[in-house]
């Protein structure tokens, strides 16, 4: 048993898309749909300004709501913690689309669900997932949650603050934001106008 | 059903030569018949065999050295690897978009010869063997030769087959005609002021010393936006490690987003904050004296003329506060010599000010103590690797990359090349071989050949662009998209993306100087050649054989390779071979080497040689152009996803920024009454209107100018994604102002006006174009 | 790997796929002397008058084009010019909306199954209407008339589908459209009367 989990530094991120870039050809993704995305917000007036990049997808939570609605049991959540989805097994209903409060599923053109899977092929490998690998701000961590050695595990330790995407949903997230320019946290999370 | 005249007829126009029976045949799989093509999803490319060869990106100039995965015959993934310095294992959103590009089914794939009679821009072609469009050209150019002379052909290249074009063939030929967008529309007033300042040019990838410097000033130097991977690396980790970021942009850049202090300077006022910073650390005695006294030459000429610059001086100028202004100065000053102003890559802005602004910038850095010391600006040299045996050239090629100079015809009986004598500096300005083809001044211009160059989307004043390519006897486009200024070609040639070619080494500049090799991870698709193949056939056309003395391009690397002990073999399988450098003054010091090559052997503040030009020897601010009242400067700078006007037709990249936008301030957003995202036009000084384009209404910019991306705005129906979508900066560039010393095309002298009310212009989303673009 | 053997009866007469086979080859494939000769030479039109009588269509009506307009078109409908390719030449991509996607492997993997290789002058994609056109006579003439006629169903057929009004609607030649048309009413009827 295993906790994969990644963080990511918005301290680090430009908002490059190198990874979403990346994601894309790995897992042959197709154009109109996208496992990861970046949002860019801006808050404040001139001069004083903050500009938040934020990578997200998939936040492979510990308590994911797409899991429960699914009719045929084609998601699931594997046993390295990655929420994980059967294609062959889907027949194309879209509830976990309507239940993720994230976002993070999208439909197949070939009228299967997907979404980021963690990259769980080269996971499996010992490797990184491929907007890790790629990342050339090195904005990301992945890694075991229970390993205290892992990337991700000494990234959480070493973050000034660490947020999760709507905390509040009780989702338990396991994908981290480290280090959020706003001293607030998140932006886009409390309804501030952006600028 | 049958055939009434007889059993079989014979067509011999159905012979086609694509396919024959061969001697392979296996057991019958599908008995009787073919498999159907309307079958389930296959299984994900990873899963099949997969095999992998090095290149070195070409979506961009940085040239990242990557892994190429193929499966099936396709190109599926591309990435970094760590052992190679400039990608460390990692690529930008440009780099991994790279299969895109090859499989994009708009590329050029037959040569192609305009239509006799039809006029150029018309775009009515046949096609041709490459035999015979190499006919076609070397006969035009033989009358072209015979009437006017070798140099009445000019070269213009960008991209790593550019030395074939750029440099090697118009040297063989016999032009100094031959230039660069990279320098005279990027990066020449960095280089002629490092020259003559440091006696080195910058040449090629910024030499800051990232992993070491403690206090970075940015000045208009879009990191993050630009996405030169290795650079955004060490700039990330350089701000994870705790290093201080100040920038100075008239614009909340995403560089300014990272920053603890963004000076929102007043566009086109830049030297006057650099000379007030210069004023700062003498006036103060806050420089390195003792880096000063043991390096320079002319600092007491220096602090002389510095001393009019005060802080206060600068702020009625810059808007910027005196205040701040010193307190930079000093904290640059606390962190020297791990305090650094990097020189940034796209620096001709304002013309007659850009060389003094790239000088006063070096100055900064010379007397925070850095040049060629831990945290600053490294030294660094390519590596050396033979080149083929050959005979000597007629004219030595020197396009010039972005350091090098120009063809010097000296005592060779070819006349110099139409910009001479327009500037100071030794670059040769593209931009300025237009006027000659029109006039015929100093001597005509009648042939040319644009390699991988976006002739109406980098070159200002497009329409005197198009009017220049009437004038033409000869044009030849050597491309991969049909771009707009491609279909006005007399011949077409279609070359092969990166990913289906070799191409020469890449001999790399760095802390740690590399040599990089790009191998085919595919055969070239359709009838696409590789430049070097094309370059030597037609030189071999032109009875420049003797030029060319191989046979391909292995034959070439290999013995190139073998001058350094390596192999064509070996680098097949390192991709990367890694020479030690000598980053700092110490390690020339340690050989009693000088590694400033000035005339004094100094680093020269004050410049005898353009003192004797008539040129200021000393920077000095000089006023900026105004433009017209209700007129705002355009600004121009780099999406993330993008390379100047080249991935537009890239559907991963153009699904991630389909159109730019028009970034205007707030305040005078409700001035004018538009609205966020709303379609606008833009209209400039002489009337040239752009757009629609939407209008981003933000706090991220100043209210006296204006900003998009560069690159959109094509104007290419061939290219069905990038095609009508945003507004093209350079076709608001009706002026530029020449930079006397470098021969640079300020380009930021431009002035548009936002004219709302502009139609919705209901694009389709990208997705729903690469559908379409299929069905037809 | 999904396949669909075909074990219907073929009832087309051999040489009339044959003959329609051909003829797609001979229209799409770059203009060159062959054509021109077999243009001038009326052997294009009696080929297609042969094919409408067995098939008991009308005969396009084409007038012998001006040489350089038909250059000059087929660059314009299937290379690049103009206001873009109407008809790009690749049955995989008119299938897949990719190229060299999983149909043209599927359908490069099926050729070499049955012993058919491409030539290395052949500076085209494998999946060009006119190779794959040329690879149906080649099965005809080896007396695999069902897998011919199965590449004319399942790979030729879509691409007409595809792109036979674009080409009608765009062609300025006056050889293109009606070969065209006539062609896809072809096809219709040899896979129509394979079915019955």
């Amino acid at each position: 048993m295993s906790r994969m989990a990644m963080a990511i530094d918005l301290a680090a991120c430009v908002g490059c898309a190198a990874c979403s870039v990346a994601c894309k050809h790995e897992n042959e993704v197709p154009i109109g749909v996208n496992r990861l995305w970046i949002r860019n917000t801006t808050i404040g007036t001139f001069p004083n300004l903050v500009t938040e990049f934020r990578p997200e997808q998939c936040l492979h939570c510990e308590n994911p709501p797409c899991v429960p609605v699914c009719p045929t049991g084609c998601c699931f959540v594997r046993a390295d913690g990655i929420v994980d989805i059967e294609p062959m097994k889907c027949i194309g209903c879209s509830a976990c689309i309507a239940a993720c409060p994230y976002d993070a599923r999208y439909m197949h053109p070939d009228g299967y669900v997907s979404k980021c899977d963690y990259c769980k092929h080269r996971v499996e490998k010992g490797e990184l997932p491929a907007c890790v690998t790629t990342c050339p701000t090195l904005c990301r961590s992945f890694g075991d949650l229970d390993d205290p050695d892992s990337d991700v595990s000494i990234a959480l330790r070493g973050a000034r603050r660490v947020d999760l995407l709507r905390p509040g949903l009780g989702t338990g997230p396991k994908l981290y934001y480290l280090n959020a320019p706003a001293k607030f946290g998140l932006v886009g999370e409390e309804g501030q106008r952006s600028s | 059903m049958k055939l009434g005249r007889r059993d079989f007829i014979k067509l011999s126009c159905a012979t086609v030569g694509a396919l024959a029976v061969g001697s392979t045949a296996k057991a019958q799989l599908f008995p009787g018949g073919f498999p159907n093509p309307f079958r389930p999803p296959p299984g994900k490319w990873f899963e099949g065999d997969v095999t992998t060869s090095y290149s070195y990106c070409e979506m961009c100039f940085w040239k990242c050295g990557m892994k190429v995965s193929v499966e099936g015959g396709k190109v599926r993934k591309v990435d970094g690897y760590v052992e190679n310095p400039k990608s460390r294992g990692m690529l930008c959103p440009r780099g991994q978009a790279a299969p895109a590009t090859t499989y994009d089914p708009d590329r050029l794939k037959k040569p192609l010869i305009r239509v006799e009679g039809s006029e150029r821009g018309a775009g009515q072609y046949r096609e041709a063997s490459w035999d015979e469009a190499f006919d076609y050209i070397a006969e035009k150019m033989f009358a072209i030769r015979d009437e006017h002379g070798t140099e009445s052909v000019a070269f213009m290249g960008h991209g790593t087959g550019d030395e074939w074009f750029a440099s090697y063939l118009p040297g063989a030929w016999g032009t100094p005609n031959a230039a660069k967008p990279s320098v005279s529309l990027c990066t020449a007033p960095r280089e002629t002021a490092s020259v003559y300042t440091f006696g080195r040019g910058i040449a090629g990838h910024e030499q800051i010393d990232w992993d070491e410097t403690d206090y970075i000033v940015l000045i208009g130097h879009h990191i993050g936006e630009d996405t030169h991977n290795t650079q955004l690396q060490q700039f990330a980790q350089a701000l994870t490690r705790g290093a201080e970021l100040v920038v100075v942009d008239p614009r909340f850049s995403v560089a300014a987003a990272k920053a603890k202090d963004w000076l929102p300077i007043k566009p086109a006022t830049d030297t006057a904050l650099l000379l007030a910073w210069i004023n700062v650390l003498i006036e103060e005695e806050i420089y390195d004296a003792e880096y000063v006294e043991k390096y320079t030459l002319g600092f007491e000429q220096l602090a002389e003329h510095a001393a009019q610059y005060t802080p206060e001086w600068a702020e009625a100028i810059t808007e910027i506060p005196a205040d701040t202004i010193r307190r930079i100065a000093r904290e640059m000053a606390a962190h020297a010599p791990r305090a650094v102003l990097p020189v940034g890559r796209h620096v001709v802005w304002y013309g007659h000010d850009d060389s003094h602004r790239m000088r006063a910038l070096y100055f900064v850095n010379i007397l925070l103590g850095n040049y060629g010391m831990p945290g600053g600006y490294f030294l660094c040299d390519a590596p050396i690797v033979d080149t083929f045996p050959a005979p000597e050239l007629p004219l030595a090629p020197a396009a010039g990359g972005c350091g090098s100079g120009p063809v010097e015809v000296g005592d060779s009986p070819f006349r110099p090349s139409v910009d001479r004598g327009k500037f100071f500096g030794t670059a040769t300005s593209v931009q300025e071989f237009i006027e000659p083809m029109i006039t015929g001044e100093p001597y005509p211009v009648k042939g040319l050949f644009a390699y991988g160059v976006n002739l109406f989307h980098s070159i200002p004043m497009v329409e005197r662009t198009k009017e220049a390519l009437r004038h033409l006897d000869l044009y030849v486009a050597i491309d991969i998209l049909p771009m707009e200024h491609v279909m006005w070609a007399d011949v077409i040639l279609p070359e092969c993306t990166f990913l289906e070619r070799h191409d020469d080494l890449n001999l790399v500049a760095h802390k740690t100087p590399f040599i990089q090799a790009r191998f085919p991870a595919v055969e070239p698709m359709y009838d696409s050649k590789p430049a070097w193949w094309i370059a030597r056939e037609l030189g071999i056309k032109l009875g420049l054989g003797e030029y060319f003395p191989w046979e391909d391009i292995e034959e070439y690397l290999d013995r190139r390779l073998s001058s350094i002990g390596s192999s064509l073999e070996a680098m097949a399988e390192q991709g990367t071979i890694v020479r030690r450098g000598r980053p700092y003054i110490a390690d020339w010091e340690r050989l009693n080497r000088n590694p400033f090559d000035t005339p004094s052997g100094q680093l020269e503040f004050y410049s005898e040689r353009f003192a004797e030009a008539g040129l200021d020897p000393l920077p000095v601010f000089i006023d900026p152009m105004e433009g017209p009242s209700g007129y705002y400067r355009l600004l121009y700078g780099r999406s993330p996803v993008h390379t100047f006007a080249r991935t537009h037709n890239n559907a991963v990249l153009m699904e991630m920024e389909s159109e730019n936008s028009v970034w205007l301030n707030t305040r005078e957003a409700e001035r004018l009454g538009v609205s966020h995202l709303e379609y606008v036009y833009l209209e400039n000084q002489d009337g040239v209107v752009e757009g629609p384009v939407r209008a981003n209404v933000t706090e991220r910019i100043r209210q006296d100018c204006v900003y998009i991306t560069h690159g959109y705005g094509h104007k290419a129906p061939l290219m069905k994604l990038a095609n009508g979508r945003g507004a093209s900066d350079t076709h608001l560039q009706t002026r530029y102002d020449l930079d006397p010393y470098s021969g640079g095309a300020g380009l930021r002298n431009n002035w548009v006006r936002i004219v709302p009310g502009a139609p919705d212009p209901q694009h389709k989303p990208i997705a729903q174009l690469v559908r379409e673009r299929s069905q037809a | 790997m999904t396949t669909a053997p075909q074990t219907t009866p073929i009832a087309t007469d051999l040489a009339v796929l044959d003959l329609l086979l051909q003829l797609i080859a001979g229209t799409y494939r770059s203009p060159a002397d062959a054509l021109r000769d077999d243009l001038a030479s009326g052997a294009l039109a009696e080929a297609c008058s042969a094919l409408a009588e067995a098939l008991d269509l009308d005969a396009p009506g084409f007038q012998a084009p001006v040489w350089t307009t038909l250059q000059a078109a087929y660059v314009d409908l299937f290379v690049s010019s103009g206001n873009g390719v109407a008809a790009p030449p690749y049955v995989g991509y008119a299938i897949d909306g990719e190229l060299m996607g999983p149909s043209a492997q599927l359908l490069g993997a099926a050729f070499s199954d049955h012993g058919i290789e491409l030539q290395d002058a052949w500076s085209d994609l494998p999946d060009h209407v006119a190779a794959v056109a040329e690879g149906g006579t080649l099965l005809a003439h080896s007396a695999r008339p069902e897998a011919a006629h199965a590449l004319l169903e399942g790979y030729l057929a879509p691409w007409f589908e595809r792109y036979a009004t674009a080409i009608e609607a765009k062609d300025v030649s006056g050889f293109y459209a009606p070969m065209t048309k006539f062609l896809q009413a072809a096809i219709k009827e040899v896979t129509r009367e394979a079915r019955s």
